[in-house]
């Protein structure tokens, strides 16, 4: 509406006719003019990460405001390949693992983490990664952490032989390779350790050096009954306490603030009746929590065995000390991930079923607008800014 | 191969669709595994027939009545846990990569009912390597998937592993095996 | 090498297998929980999953062996139940290494299996297979020098 405006304004005013009612003309612009940005983003500001899975080459991290009435596209980086993602809090720096070849689908394979720099988005360093074996998979948070207060990055690695990279962010150097075989991912335990998802149900912890090395193990219980209601290996944390969630709705608290992962005490996201009429979590990145202690999922009516990842058409919040469900929100649009701000008013994203971004109050459930425009293809995971 | 599908349209249609069978089934405790191991799918997936498949792809038939439907949809029979670009649409075949590419020796492997023969086979989702992303019939379905921890069932990973490239092209579902016990029940 | 495993399958079949009930469900496990990554003829990849093929049985020989082959995390995480484990187990060992398997081969019981999965190798199943190599390579070099 406002392009017709523009044009029928530019007919109007053609011909200088009115120059009279604009004495000045527009000021000269600079040309090299490029675009920063601030080097803490506002709470509102997320990060959507966009596998690209129609060229997979070629994904990147966008920079969204979901505040933003307008301009609302901050910005982007590379991130190829399968490539993951951090924002660091601590030091103003955004970190891609990716993986690229010389002669773009063949020739030498790099594995690299490729340091940007925050107000200017242009590329600082890289840490190239040895071995040709970072795992690639849909975009996965715990596929690169921090450790150490962001001293330390772990990168999952998958060959099939599965292991973990540890990388010293700060001194740009690798420190170690720890074998994982049996077991996936990575889920930050301590001060300076690390648990990781095994296939027989258990988590196994271990505790690291300043230099890296191993320096003690433990292992869970078998808490994840896999094949009857395996956990996803989706996580959100309030306060000291991770979350998982299961296929079926169980929720699993971990506290993983300890040396060592607590399995907590599990809780239902459905009634039985909920569970009659099919309700479970659904979709690709099923949870978040806002900075007031609420839970949200994305929740699938009429589910069926290996409907898990087909996203859905509600997102419940639940109060994580109560237990309770405190709202039960009808998206717009059916979604396939979600992720919640962490600001005073947080916002709710959801990546829905056309690849947008619809942008809702994440208290009253109330749809604020929809970020298209084709800027993505396939976006699966969202990560709030917050710093 | 692995990705979630654009949902467009599968989604809606399943949610259009959504039966009570599947309710009751998931009610009942998620995936049933059966006295082989082998998964047992509860909702036999015939290929929908004509317009089951993707505008502008058009349709495929193996010809051989023992194996129905068009393998250039999503609702092949074989396809039950498939994540990825078909290679059928690609230049391949539901067994086969598309010239120019390798095929993964590595991959995760599933079961899938043929709705001709009631026979559980067992299908190898090798995926096609060293060509950029194909791009036609993206298709993602999920029926014997599990998490990265218990990789030799997940089709989120990307599978080219152990080939010169690792960027991957599409998917494929052979078939390796079937479950002699299935056909006495 | 498929040809020739396939050719030793073959022979197995005729000779039948101990402590395997039923080697097609065997069979279709190996499919199902272990060949994606072990490959069709059992002979792994570089970096990846280690190869059995005219190795995995000698591990049987040497001191902690048998264990190991209970507790190596490809083994012990299979999503199966102990009994169909242990067949699994026997199965893979008389067809992958028929020629090592020690002329006192005790098949894995479900109990064994159950057992021994309970804590499975993870950080230390590289270095445990190493020190079980040199076990053997040594063993090797006693037998010649006698």
């Amino acid at each position: 509406m406002r392009a017709i405006a523009l044009i029928l304004g530019l007919s109007l005013f053609s011909g200088g006719a009115l120059a009279a009612d604009f004495p000045e003309p527009l000021p000269i612009e600079p040309t090299d003019n490029v675009a920063t940005l601030p080097a803490s983003y506002p709470d509102s500001w997320i990060y959507a990460m966009d596998g690209n899975f129609y060229s997979v080459l070629d994904g990147k991290v966008l920079i969204l405001d979901l505040a933003a009435t307008s301009h609302e596209f901050k910005g982007y980086i590379g991130a190829g390949q399968f490539g993951s993602f951090l924002a660091a809090s601590t030091r103003p720096e955004l970190y891609v693992a990716e993986t690229y070849y010389s002669r773009r689908v063949s020739g030498e394979r790099t594995d690299a983490i490729v340091i940007y720099d925050k107000q200017s988005l242009k590329k600082k360093a890289e840490i190239i990664l040895p071995g040709g074996k970072r795992g690639q998979s849909v975009t996965q948070k715990h596929s690169f952490q921090f450790l150490d207060n962001e001293r330390l990055a772990l990168i999952f690695n998958f060959t099939p032989a599965a292991s973990v990279t540890v990388v010293d962010l700060v001194e740009r150097k690798i420190l170690n390779e720890i074998p994982i075989p049996g077991c996936s991912l990575i889920y930050p335990t301590g001060k300076l350790g690390f648990s990781t998802l095994c296939g027989n149900g258990t988590m196994a912890a271990f505790t690291l050096g300043a230099n890296g090395k191993v320096t003690g193990e433990q292992r869970t219980k078998k808490f994840n009954d896999i094949d009857n209601n395996p956990l996803f290996m989706k996580t959100t944390k309030v306060g000291n306490t991770t979350y998982f969630v299961t296929f079926l709705g169980t929720v699993q608290p971990m506290d993983m603030t300890g040396t060592w992962p607590k399995v907590g005490k599990t809780w239902s996201l459905v009634s039985e009746e909920e569970k009659a009429a099919g309700w479970r979590p659904g979709g690709w990145h099923i949870l978040s929590s806002d900075a007031q202690g609420r839970l949200y999922f994305l929740m699938q009516e009429k589910s069926y065995p290996g409907s898990h990842k087909d996203g859905g058409g509600e997102v419940w919040v639940f109060d994580a000390k109560s237990k309770k469900r405190v709202a039960r929100h009808v998206l717009k649009t059916h979604a396939i991930s979600i992720e919640v701000t962490r600001g005073a008013a947080p916002y709710l994203a959801a990546v829905n079923a056309n690849m947008e971004i619809d942008v809702y109050d994440a208290v009253s459930g109330q749809h604020l607008r929809t970020i298209g425009g084709n800027p993505a293809q396939t976006i699966f995971v969202m990560q709030a800014s917050g710093g | 191969m692995a990705i979630l599908d654009r949902m467009t349209e599968r989604a809606t249609r399943r949610l259009a669709q959504g039966t009570s069978r599947r309710s009751l089934l998931t009610a009942l405790g998620g995936i049933l595994v059966g006295a082989t191991g082998l998964p047992l799918l509860p909702v036999a997936r015939a290929s929908g027939g004509a317009g089951s498949g993707y505008p502008g792809v058009l349709p495929q038939s193996t010809g051989d009545p023992q194996d129905p439907g068009d393998p250039a949809s999503c609702d092949y029979w074989r396809y039950c846990g498939i994540d990825g670009f078909l290679c059928s649409c690609c230049g391949g075949s539901a067994s086969a990569c598309p010239p120019g590419t390798e095929m993964s020796p590595i991959t995760w492997i599933g079961s899938c009912r043929n709705p001709a023969d009631n026979r559980n086979y067992i299908i190898s989702y090798n995926d096609c390597c060293g060509l950029t992303s194909c791009g036609r019939c993206m298709c993602n379905r999920n029926e014997s998937d599990l998490p990265m921890y218990r990789p030799s069932a997940n089709n989120d990973t990307n599978w080219c592993l152990n080939t010169k490239s690792s960027v991957y092209t599409c998917s494929t579902a052979v078939i390796i095996g079937y479950a002699m016990d299935e056909e006495k029940k | 090498m498929m040809g020739s495993a396939a050719a030793a399958m073959i022979v197995l079949a005729a000779a039948g297998f101990v402590g395997v009930d039923n080697p097609s469900t065997a069979k279709n496990n190996w499919m199902l929980h272990c060949q994606g990554c072990h490959l069709p003829d059992g002979s792994g990849s570089a970096d990846g999953a280690p190869s059995m093929v005219g190795i995995v049985s000698r591990f049987l020989s040497v001191d902690g062996g048998r264990e190991y082959v209970g507790k190596v995390p490809g083994v012990a995480n299979a999503g199966l139940d102990d009994t169909a484990l242990a067949e699994l187990v026997n199965w893979m060992l008389q067809t992958y290494d028929k020629e090592h398997l020690p002329a006192n081969f005790k098949p894995y019981t479900a109990q064994e299996i159950g057992a021994l999965r309970e804590r499975p190798y993870i950080v230390e199943a590289a270095d445990m297979r190493q020190q079980l190599l040199e076990k053997m390579r040594s063993m090797e070099a006693a037998g010649e020098n006698r």
